[in-house]
């Protein structure tokens, strides 16, 4: 039987269409639906429920050198407060799994993982951990054991969270979330009202609580937004709270809407952000699915200059392959549909890609998607802001892949023309200095 | 005349027209409500060709939502005579109206077909609201 996160029951009470993914029960989409909610995470702002997602505490002495060798990172050059992307690696460089590195402080850090990989993930953590040189010096919590993770994503999740920010905060704490950058985090102190309600002002109702909360500015839709832990017990009373925020301020169209796994998907794909068991997996190198920019330049150029090997698991393979970029198999690449009766045809996953004109059918087999001869589409969907199919595919690195290269997609007995997209195929509207 | 519906989800409501010729049964059909509800919203219909004929049982179109495909079984034999063509802008109307104005294509049965043997095979509306009960 599937878990169930600390929102069940208000998803159960907000009607949602539920689902299992990755062993937790989790909404595929509210009433509204699917497209709905994805418009309004773009227009306005929504709320999901992340709490299956893996969330590990790391803190001790030897944390950061633990981590450089868990990671493709510089742990110790990471800003207190700043987070990175990054990805646990197998020895032979392919990905076990993508994840969010936060500093909280100097010695004390939390990793946010997959749901699908937080297992896997915790078991090469454990392995490294269990050594003589970290065991002594490491402790390890896993905090979505007691700790529900909410996505607050859209052009008005900023001001809709500055509200709920209680006006006395300790002074070492930074006075608002609206004042962190994409990629900071920060611990803050929420007002929440029990049943939601309130002028939406962050004044405190009688009755309304004081929560520590750790809000992370983050999120898996291309729009600025944020990631909110906060103790399981207080996890409904603020997903109450924050669907009813921002109606009754006066500010036209400032209301959160409750969004599903189904919208995160189609708002992800838009934003060409990978997704592990799709763009990557244990056969795939980051450099082959986009991700080089995720290996900070520093350690980049020391392995292509030959003067050292990266350090964590899988760093000799990766360090391998960026001196050797002739060695990689595979590039990533955003298609988009041509115009035409098809143009809303969706495609999906294991759908084989080629280029205009190329042999007969007969010589493709349909799982030809790792032999070099073809593409293949890693996730493809439909894209309710330009209304058409778009997908992300794995092509053979020597094919030519500018924007508006024609490319085909066989579904059955057709050829369906897309085109090469740029990437991402809606603007990313992150908040930067 | 009342709908009949398939277990697959299909419905299909029997017309009697005057072709040129003789007088022909139409057969319109479409995907229920609960179908639709269960699919979520739809990006994509394909419909078949004018002209194609079918069985019963034998897929004749496609639909596709968000999520996923799902195929629509001819509930009854017959040739392709009219498809909606609004469905090819607008996918949604099967999602806001699946038993009316969402309906998929129009089929010519055959001269011998009798009505009264869609009762073997298909489902009245009471006996469909009672198995979609036990299917949920």
């Amino acid at each position: 039987m599937a878990s169930r996160t600390p929102l069940f029951d208000f998803h159960q009470r907000h009607k949602a269409r539920m689902v299992d993914f990755a062993d937790y029960q989790l909404p595929i989409h509210y009433a509204a639906g699917i497209i709905a909610e994805h418009h309004a995470t773009r227009q306005s702002a929504a709320l999901f429920d992340v709490s299956h997602m893996g969330q590990t505490r790391i803190s001790g002495a030897g944390v950061t050198r633990l981590l450089a060798q868990l990671l493709p990172l510089l742990p110790e050059a990471i800003p207190i407060g700043a987070m990175r992307y990054s990805f646990i690696l197998t020895p032979s460089g392919g990905i076990v799994d993508d994840l969010i590195l936060a500093r909280i402080r100097e010695d004390e850090f939390i990793l946010v993982f997959n749901a699908s990989r937080k297992q896997r993930d915790r078991e090469v953590l454990h392995e490294l951990i269990n050594t003589p040189e970290h065991k002594a010096e490491c402790k390890v919590e896993h905090l979505d054991e007691s700790h529900a993770l909410l996505a607050l994503q859209g052009p008005n999740a900023a001001a809709v969270l500055a509200a709920l920010v209680a006006p006395t905060t300790p002074a070492n704490e930074s006075s608002s979330p609206a004042d962190l950058n994409f990629m900071e985090t920060r611990q803050f102190t929420l007002n929440i009202h029990h049943d939601g309600g309130g002028d939406g002002n962050g004044n405190g109702q009688k009755g309304g609580q004081k929560i520590p909360a750790r809000i992370a500015r983050c999120g898996y839709t291309g729009e600025d937004g944020f990631e909110i832990s906060i103790h399981a017990a207080h996890a409904e009373s603020l997903a109450e709270t924050l669907i009813s925020s921002g109606g009754s301020s006066g500010r036209d169209g400032a209301q959160v809407a409750l969004a599903g796994l189904g919208a995160r998907d189609t708002l992800r794909l838009e934003a060409a952000l990978p997704l592990y068991g799709h763009e990557m997996d244990e056969d795939i190198s980051p450099l082959e699915a986009g991700l080089t920019w995720a290996v900070p330049k520093a350690l980049r150029t020391l392995a292509t200059l030959g003067k050292g090997e990266i350090g964590c698991i899988g760093g000799g393979a990766l360090s391998a392959a960026l001196q050797n970029p002739d060695s990689l198999r595979w590039r990533q690449l955003a298609l988009i549909a041509e115009d035409g009766p098809n143009a809303r045809r969706p495609v999906r996953q294991g759908a084989t890609c080629h280029k205009p004109n190329s042999s007969n059918s007969s010589q493709l087999a349909a799982t030809a998607d790792k032999t070099g001869e073809t593409g293949v589409i890693t996730s493809g969907g439909f894209s309710p802001t330009l209304n058409r199919t778009i997908a992300l595919a794995r092509i053979p690195r020597s094919w030519q892949s500018q924007p508006d290269t024609p490319f085909q997609v066989r579904i059955r007995d057709r050829s369906l023309p897309f085109r090469v997209a740029k990437s991402p195929f809606v603007e990313h509207r992150y908040r930067r200095r | 005349m009342s709908k009949h519906y398939s277990k697959d989800h299909e419905w299909v409501e029997i017309s009697d027209t005057l072709k040129p010729v003789a007088a022909r049964h139409l057969a319109t059909i479409g995907i229920s409500r609960h179908a639709e509800g269960q699919l979520g919203e739809l990006v994509f219909v394909e419909l078949p060709k004018i002209g194609r004929t079918f069985a019963a049982g034998e897929e004749s179109a496609t639909i596709e939502s968000v999520k996923a495909a799902s195929e629509v079984y001819a509930p009854v034999a017959g040739e392709v005579v009219e498809i909606n063509e609004a469905l090819s802008d607008d996918p949604g109307l099967v999602n806001r109206d699946a038993e009316g104005e969402g309906w998929l294509y129009k089929l010519n049965l055959s001269p011998d077909f009798s009505a009264t043997t869609l009762g073997d095979t298909l489902m009245t509306e009471a006996q469909y609201n009672d198995f979609i009960k036990e299917d949920s």
